[in-house]
């Protein structure tokens, strides 16, 4: 009996473990949004941020604590491991644009790291600008029809 | 030369340190504060509320239960409402933020102990919590 490739593929890729990748997704996501809120809380009591203005520094704190475990290379087992759970939050755009940078450094300043630091982020600020833009437009017409 | 710059400098610098703030111990009157927490307990959805007063302002922090935080921003604008019909006199200015909160119970604590400069540390927090940025 003649297989298709597609077929072929099916029979003979090994069965993934769909289950127990969305539970390591959760536990190691949420762990990092937990401590998403325990920098927020953080700068909230001892600076003076509100909750509406402190996802900035807690944002860069963020993208920080990822450049430096990115750089000392504790950050790709603990992706290799969670998945989306690392790659969802803003720990993985950071951790995109990082280990690019690092990756292209040899090739130089500009032609390298400047260049090649937002081929894995660039589309995720495009489309989030996008997604954004259509956003926002969606709910200016809202507001003028239903209010 | 030098020592008309030393004596300047070291004259500039006590004067620095001579200066004080200005205490402002004017002791408000607490009770539209406590009016409107005894209001507001009622409400369900409310877990705490804070408030503080002075002549002109009524400061109001209010914690809500977790599960109504989704609808928190009409909530606020429902209570400020309320706040505003009950107390037509005064400014009133009604919050449901974290920082806001921690900050309106420490200030009406000062306030009900007699403490100084209630004036300024509500005017300070209503000035954080119109921070956009």
């Amino acid at each position: 009996m003649k297989m298709t490739p597609k077929e072929l593929k099916e029979k003979h890729e090994p069965k993934r473990p769909v289950a127990l990748n969305c539970l390591k997704a959760f536990l190691i996501g949420g762990s990092i949004c937990l401590v998403g809120q325990f920098i927020s809380v953080f700068y909230m009591t001892f600076f003076d941020f509100t909750e509406k203005t402190v996802g900035n520094p807690t944002v860069a704190t963020l993208v920080i604590i990822t450049m430096l475990l990115t750089g000392f290379g504790f950050y790709e087992p603990l992706g290799q491991f969670a998945g989306a759970g690392t790659a969802v939050p803003v720990t993985g755009f950071a951790n995109a644009v990082i280990s690019a940078s690092i990756e292209h450094r040899p090739e130089g300043f500009v032609l390298g790291v400047g260049m090649n630091m937002l081929r894995l982020a660039g589309p995720v600020i495009v489309y989030g600008v996008f997604a954004s833009f259509i956003l926002a437009l969606i709910k200016t017409v809202w507001n003028i029809i239903f209010t | 030369m030098k020592k008309i710059y030393l004596a300047s400098l070291i004259s500039i610098s006590l004067i620095a340190c001579g200066q004080e703030e200005t205490i402002d111990d004017t002791n408000y009157d607490q009770s539209p504060s406590q009016e409107a927490i005894e209001t507001l307990k009622k409400d369900d959805k409310i877990k705490e509320v804070y408030a503080v007063n002075d002549d002109e302002h009524l400061l109001i922090a209010i914690d809500v239960k977790h599960r109504h935080r989704f609808k928190r921003h009409q909530h606020d604008l429902n209570w400020t409402e309320e706040m505003k019909a009950e107390k037509p006199n005064m400014k009133v200015f009604v919050a449901t933020d974290y920082k806001i909160v921690k900050e309106t119970k420490r200030a009406a604590k000062i306030a009900q102990n007699k403490g100084p400069n209630t004036k300024q540390t509500i005017q300070k927090i209503i000035k954080l919590s119109k921070e956009e940025t």
